[in-house]
């Protein structure tokens, strides 16, 4: 009876190891190029590498779980890879991809990294429905959720990202398209550095330091964002330093400490924007005169825009504080509206005398310069102030149309009773 | 008794008028922002620091900023600078330090220019593998920083 127990305890303890699961690098390492792994649902407790054009399709529930610093999935040195639907739970880089091309990464959820996603040297990429949240604690203590370096030819869409230093970091990068991303409680929502040919479109950055930090890049446009709530010491909604031919075209930027500032910045446009409840609608630093600022609406900002110097052009703008007349009826003022103040000058080279913005005595001057301003051309002046915001426009087209169906309606139907009346 | 009291209160007074504290201060992650290029300064092991004569205190996010500054301002009112250490992460006076172009190393502003203790440690730090070009304050001050991106 003992020879028969020991016997089978011979036969089976040893056989679990002998016949150890295959790790997944074993399982990648062995397939063919193109190959396609069905992850299954469960916690993989191991980082892997791919080499080889590859996809990987998680089911819901696979979570790769990885402790140390080596990243949970690296794509090196090769192309055609996707990779769908898995969790990842790694506080150091989760996702990185080296010199690769053709990468598509699509509905990641990627929880506590240092750092999310990290891409070097590579094109053609898709990372697109990610969803990654850093982890706890000051911005200064944790890497980006996506960062691109070297990189061309690259769209990041529709991803949530928050908790994080840099929601979408980019230096030296070229064809980035960036749109219907969500990215908030972070330091920077994007932060571009020395790229070019960037579209920064339809994305939503809220509660961060700053939505969009664009320095040295150019040829780039940032279009249709809401950009709102950046309220925290030194917070704008968008800053463009050292940057050229970049347009700002029709965002919403409301309710920020700083909706727009503009840095050494040259032969750029901002038109079309609503600049709604900012403590400082927009600014002009070493930048006002390359640039061309042009229908675009300022309500309710504290002030409406600042320069360090004078001139600029600004025209065909609305300002929600403007005293105007138009007696030729062109949906023009006819007389200038002086968009910046002496006091919003002071307040570029120090800040902190934007505490004493409504003191008696600074509305006293802002008066002042308001007549004064009237007999000179060298402030910065919009000599074609819009009478009606253009929201207010397309909203009261659509309110005319819909009232004109319904005055219709309801004319056809009195016309039906009418006739019916008459008839009987 | 009311004049000895006087005194001693005008004594404490002008000694607080006395020279400027050209030590440099803690970085603060929440409110600090480059006097240059406005960036936060996030990445504290990169940072740079200035004080005026009047003990003003202007902080930089990289070394290039710093110098920036230093070029663009009245050199009269120009007190201390420092930037921090690449291998201590500590203060140095940018005078006593030496520098490393590194065009491999990432710096926030991407100028790549690190600095040392002295020079011996500088070319300790070039010894282990990494390359670069050593050089001086004044090279700095005459570096094309912009075509080191």
């Amino acid at each position: 009876m003992k020879r028969l127990l020991l016997l089978m305890l011979f036969l089976s303890w040893p056989l679990g190891a002998v016949q150890a699961e295959e790790s997944l690098q074993q399982k990648i390492d062995a397939l063919p190029e193109g190959a396609v792994i069905e992850l299954e649902a469960g916690v993989y407790n191991e980082a892997i590498t791919i080499k080889k054009p590859l996809t990987i399709n998680g089911a819901d529930g696979a979570v790769f779980r990885v402790e140390g610093e080596k990243p949970a999935i690296s794509i090196e040195n090769t192309e055609n890879v996707a990779i769908r639907n898995v969790q990842i739970e790694q506080g150091d880089t989760a996702l990185l991809i080296q010199d690769s091309s053709n990468v598509t990464v699509e509905r990641l959820r990627i929880i506590g990294a240092d750092q999310a996603a990290s891409v070097h040297r590579s094109k053609k990429l898709v990372l697109r429905e990610l969803s990654i949240e850093g982890p706890d604690g000051h911005y200064s203590d944790k890497g980006n959720g996506i960062a691109l370096y070297k990189s061309e030819d690259i769209e990041v869409s529709d991803n949530e990202i928050r908790n994080v230093r840099d929601g979408i970091y980019i230096e030296h990068a070229k064809g980035l398209r960036a749109s219907g991303n969500s990215i908030q409680d972070s330091r920077y929502g994007v932060h571009l550095m020395y790229s070019e040919q960037v579209q920064i479109t339809g994305n939503h950055f809220s509660g961060n330091v700053t939505g969009v930090m664009l320095m040295m890049s150019n040829d780039s446009r940032i279009h249709s964002n809401i950009i709102e709530e950046h309220i925290m010491p030194n917070a704008s909604g968008l800053v463009l330093y050292d940057a050229d031919t970049i347009e700002v075209t029709d965002n919403s930027i409301t309710s920020n400490a700083l909706g727009l500032s503009l840095q050494k910045t040259g032969g750029s446009t901002v038109a079309g924007n609503r600049f709604f409840g900012n403590q400082i609608g927009m600014e002009f630093i070493n930048s006002a005169e390359t640039n061309k600022t042009k229908g675009n609406e300022f309500t309710g900002n504290i002030i409406q825009l600042r320069s360090d110097a004078r001139g600029g052009q600004i025209a065909g703008n609305y300002y929600d504080d403007a005293a105007l007349l138009d007696l030729d009826e062109d949906g023009y003022g006819d007389t200038p509206y002086t968009a910046m103040q002496s006091y919003g000058q002071w307040m570029v080279r120090e800040p902190v005398y934007q505490y004493f913005t409504e003191a008696p005595a600074v509305v006293l001057l802002n008066e002042m310069d308001r007549e004064m301003n009237r007999l000179t051309s060298l402030v910065l002046i919009d000599n074609s102030p819009l009478m009606e915001a253009p929201s207010d426009l397309q909203t009261s087209a659509s309110v005319s149309l819909w009232r004109l169906v319904l005055g219709a309606a309801v004319m056809a139907f009195a016309a039906f009773i009418w006739r019916k009346e008459s008839a009987g | 008794m009311k004049k000895i009291a006087l005194i001693i209160a005008a004594v404490i007074g002008l000694a607080g008028c006395g020279e400027t504290d050209l030590t440099p201060r803690a970085i603060q992650a929440e409110t600090d922002v480059c006097a240059v290029c406005n960036m936060s300064i996030t990445y504290e092991e990169f940072a740079g620091q200035l004080i005026e004569q009047d003990g003003d205190h202007f902080v930089f996010d990289d070394l290039g900023c710093l110098i920036e500054h230093i070029n663009g301002m009245d050199q009269t009112e120009l007190g201390a600078a420092f930037i921090k250490d690449a291998v201590t992460d500590e203060w140095l006076n940018i005078e006593r330090a030496a520098y490393v172009y590194a065009k491999d190393e990432w710096t926030p502003m991407a100028y790549h220019v690190l600095a040392f203790e002295d020079e011996q440690a500088a070319e300790e730090w070039l010894d282990s593998g990494r390359e670069g070009e050593l050089l001086t304050l004044e090279d700095l001050y005459g570096f094309d920083w912009g075509n080191h991106h």
